[in-house]
């Protein structure tokens, strides 16, 4: 039987400190395009341009969401179309690159900046962290306003899902509403920046042991069940 | 009254048998995709022991013919499905669209897990027939049926003149089921776990990606779709899926009845040999027919003109 | 009650089998009953009775008979022979108790666990007619009397160098035959090899009916004992292994490839078994065990 050659995602597990100003693995910034019209994309990673392509926000038809996994990314590629109101995700699947993106509005008089990402998050986008590793992060934002905690810890037992996401508002003056917010580690947190700001989140420390640790379930039998390995 | 009269007692006829089994080697490589996992099988046994009967009503009967597992692995190969974090939507507030999130996968595709063990020492079958003997007779003329199911059967090659050859034909083969004890069952689920573990560093990481899996022991029997336990799946792949029970029956079976006679006669049968450039003396063997009763086989032949 | 109850094989043949076999023998080895001079090679028509022949012995070219040199003429002054044959035809035999053959009243009963033999002896040779023998005489007398030999030897037989033996040139044989009668009986022995185990077939007497005067009767009765003796009979000998048709040949070789060395050998009598080999019942009868020796 051959082996499949697979390679552990190690960036997923290695990762302690997200910022919007640099897109990595785990972290999803969404922009949001309220305006029909002509965009242009730049993708860079670190000092590199890496990606440019158009985007075309019509007012019927097309889609309301698009991923664009940033790591996979060809230089060119065709005109992206998008719904009037729509989103882009930009994620990182794998790799250790660190990207930021620019979006450029195309006006007939001008052309108007609508995201750089290594500078701020606009009012009206979003982003989203998916928190792997467990322990007390911190969430800090540009400025110093506001200063915010996820608690993140391993399933005890109870039905996990990664696939859930806790929405964070991001309000006047900093304001974070929930202001900590407690999640399973593979689940994520979304954060709504209703003003324009950008996010650092940082872990901290462990969280000090709280309930058992995680035994590993064997098949009934009439049989102790083994010793845990580590 | 038939010419020639024949007899091979019993006792001599157990020997010719027990030195002809020695010969019969079962052996066998397959492997068979279920989709979520693929199982195959390397297999060599011999046979040994057994006690064969002649009976009056002109049956052979053999019993107890032990199936020694030279070599019995089995190999699993588990296909994880991925494993991811993040992905889900959050609900947003009018107008702004739902927002989804993208999934982030934890290996770089899909993994496999694959397991190989020598089950060999836990399994023991037997084998039991009753049979009658057959006359047939060899042509040498004749071409070989194609393909020849016999070739890789054959203790002796082919005669080059033609032969009457004595077979022992069963008629009903018993072959013991497969039937793995408890232990076969832990050792291949410890096998699995473990490869599946080692795919996983340590620590928090591993503790997390079995909290999405689940646990590595619920994940393999939803891969395998194991019901019960599990040597009593592992007895059924073996019993059915595998299909080995009809492949020892059939073999078996071809070995004496087709392909491997017990004795055999030259036709003509030479009674002088070639010497000093003459050509041997051979007469001709005609009707040659056979029987058995408890304490012995006949054989019966003429001469021919 | 079995067959094998005395030992582990038995193998028996019933004289009409028997005599198929002999008449086999003779139709695909006529070499060993037939003897002849080197002419009949090419003159097989001569022979006091044809030889009836397999088509393989023909499609092999095999002999139809040995070659024998011709019988000198005494006294000749050079050496010259005569052709002549003689074959053993009409073979028959019959196992105790006797009730085909009749045997002569010198032979006496047909003794137990015996057979009785009938055959047919003929013997042709070339007699040289009254005007060949005239057409001879004259070089004869040259050679047997004066020193001109070479020329006269040429007259006699041209292009055949002097010392050679000269045949004289045939037309057709004067032919006679004799009936022989026979005792045997069969016994195990090796041939060779001390342990090998081979059936024999052994003569214990011979009669030729009312022969004179007697003692030629007893001359010739002799000379075809030797011949059956030490010519026809010790190739007619068996290994055990035949009176089973070579059954456990295949065992034979199994048992070599597991480093077993299996023979047969002859069960004892009257230990296992009253007589063996026995003739009774119109029957050979064999007995046989296996014996199974680790390498």
């Amino acid at each position: 039987m051959k082996r499949k050659n697979v390679v552990l995602n190690r960036p997923v597990f290695a990762q302690r400190a997200f910022d919007s100003q640099a897109l990595t693995v785990l972290t999803t910034l969404f922009h949001r395009f309220p305006e029909a019209g002509d965009y242009d994309l730049w993708v860079w990673q670190g000092e590199r341009l890496i990606h440019r392509a158009q985007v075309s926000v019509v007012a019927e038809g097309g889609p309301h969401q698009i991923h664009l996994d940033l790591a996979t990314l060809t230089e060119v590629s065709k005109p992206y179309s998008l719904a009037v109101g729509g989103v882009i995700g930009f994620y990182v699947s794998h790799g250790v690159g660190r990207y930021h993106v620019k979006i450029v509005q195309i006006t007939r008089r001008e052309k108007v900046v609508r995201l750089d990402s290594s500078d701020v998050i606009p009012a009206g986008d979003l982003f989203a962290v998916t928190l792997v590793r467990p322990g007390i992060y911190r969430v800090l934002q540009a400025g110093g306003k506001g200063e915010g905690e996820i608690h993140v810890r391993l399933p005890r037992g109870e039905r996990y899902r990664p696939d859930q996401a806790t929405r964070v508002t991001i309000g006047k003056e900093g304001m974070m509403e929930p202001h900590a917010v407690e999640i399973l580690a593979g689940q994520s947190v979304v954060f709504w920046c209703t003003v324009p700001t950008s996010l650092r989140i940082e872990w901290i420390r462990e969280e000090e042991a709280a309930g058992p640790p995680i035994q590993r379930q064997r098949v009934a039998r009439d049989q102790p069940p083994r010793p845990e390995q580590r | 009254m038939a010419h020639m009269t024949i007899a091979v007692s019993e006792g001599v006829f157990r020997r010719s048998f027990d030195l002809l089994k020695r010969n019969l080697i079962i052996e066998r490589a397959d492997s068979m995709s279920f989709g979520s996992f693929t199982a195959g099988y390397d297999v060599k046994a011999h046979l040994e022991g057994g006690s064969i009967d002649l009976r009056n009503d002109g049956t052979l009967q053999l019993r107890e013919l032990d199936v020694r597992w030279d070599r019995l692995r089995l190999t699993l190969g588990l296909d994880l499905p991925e494993l991811c974090v993040g992905g889900g939507c959050v609900d947003m507030p009018w107008p702004i669209p739902d927002i989804c999130l993208p999934r982030v996968c934890v290996f770089s595709g899909d993994p496999d897990v694959s397991i190989s063990t020598d089950l060999a020492a836990f399994v023991a079958q037997e084998i039991s027939f009753t049979a009658r003997l057959a006359v047939r007779y060899f042509d040498a003329s004749l071409p070989l049926p194609s393909p020849d199911l016999c070739a890789p059967l054959r203790i002796e090659p082919l005669p080059d003149h033609n032969q009457w050859r004595i077979h022992i034909d069963p008629e009903t083969i018993d072959v013991d089921l497969f039937d793995f004890p408890d232990i076969v069952g832990d050792l291949v689920e410890d096998a699995l776990t473990g490869g599946v573990e080692a795919l996983i560093p340590g620590g928090w990481v591993r503790d997390l990606i079995l909290a999405i899996i689940g646990s590595v022991a619920d994940l393999i029997r939803s891969l395998l779709d194991i019901p019960d336990e599990i040597e009593e799946w592992l007895s059924d792949l073996f019993n059915v899926s595998f299909g080995l029970l009809d492949f020892i029956g059939t073999l078996v079976l071809d070995f004496f009845s087709r392909c491997n006679p017990i004795y055999q006669v030259d036709d003509p049968l030479e009674i002088m040999p070639a010497s000093n450039g003459l050509i041997p003396v051979r007469i001709p063997i005609r009707n040659l027919s056979v029987s058995v009763n408890d304490a012995e086989m006949v054989l019966q032949a003429d001469v021919g003109a | 009650m079995p067959f094998t109850d005395h030992s582990d094989l038995y193998g028996s043949i019933h004289e009409d089998g028997i005599q198929l076999v002999v008449r086999h023998v003779m139709r695909q080895r006529p070499s060993l009953f037939n003897y002849a001079t080197a002419l009949f090679s090419k003159r097989p028509d001569l022979f006091c009775v044809p030889i009836a022949v397999a088509p393989e012995v023909r499609d092999a070219d095999d002999p139809l008979f040995k070659e024998e040199d011709p019988l000198p003429v005494f006294g000749t002054p050079v050496p010259i022979g005569l052709n002549w044959c003689f074959q053993l035809t009409d073979v028959q035999m019959d196992f105790h108790p006797g009730n085909a053959i009749e045997l002569p009243p010198e032979l006496g009963a047909l003794p137990v666990q015996s057979l009785a033999l009938r055959m047919k002896g003929c013997f042709g040779l070339d007699c040289p007619s009254e005007d060949f023998i005239r057409e001879l005489i004259p070089a004869i007398e040259v050679l047997a009397l004066s020193s001109a030999q070479g020329l006269a030897r040429a007259a006699l037989s041209p292009g055949i160098p002097a010392r050679e033996l000269v045949v004289l040139p045939t037309r057709r044989l004067r032919c006679f035959c004799l009936e022989l009668f026979a005792v045997a009986h069969f016994e195990w022995g090796p041939v060779g090899a001390p342990d090998s185990q081979w059936l024999k077939l052994r003569l214990d007497g011979l009669e030729i009916v009312n022969l004179q005067p007697a003692e030629m009767e007893d001359l010739i009765e002799c000379y075809i004992r030797t011949v059956l003796r030490l010519g026809l009979l010790p190739r007619l000998s068996q290994p055990i292994g035949s009176l089973i048709l070579n059954l456990t040949d295949l065992l034979k070789k199994q048992g070599v490839a597991i480093g077993q060395e299996i023979t047969l050998q002859p069960a004892p009598a009257p230990v296992a078994v009253p007589n063996n080999p026995a003739v009774e019942s119109d029957q050979l009868m064999a007995f046989m065990n296996l014996v199974v020796e680790e390498a």
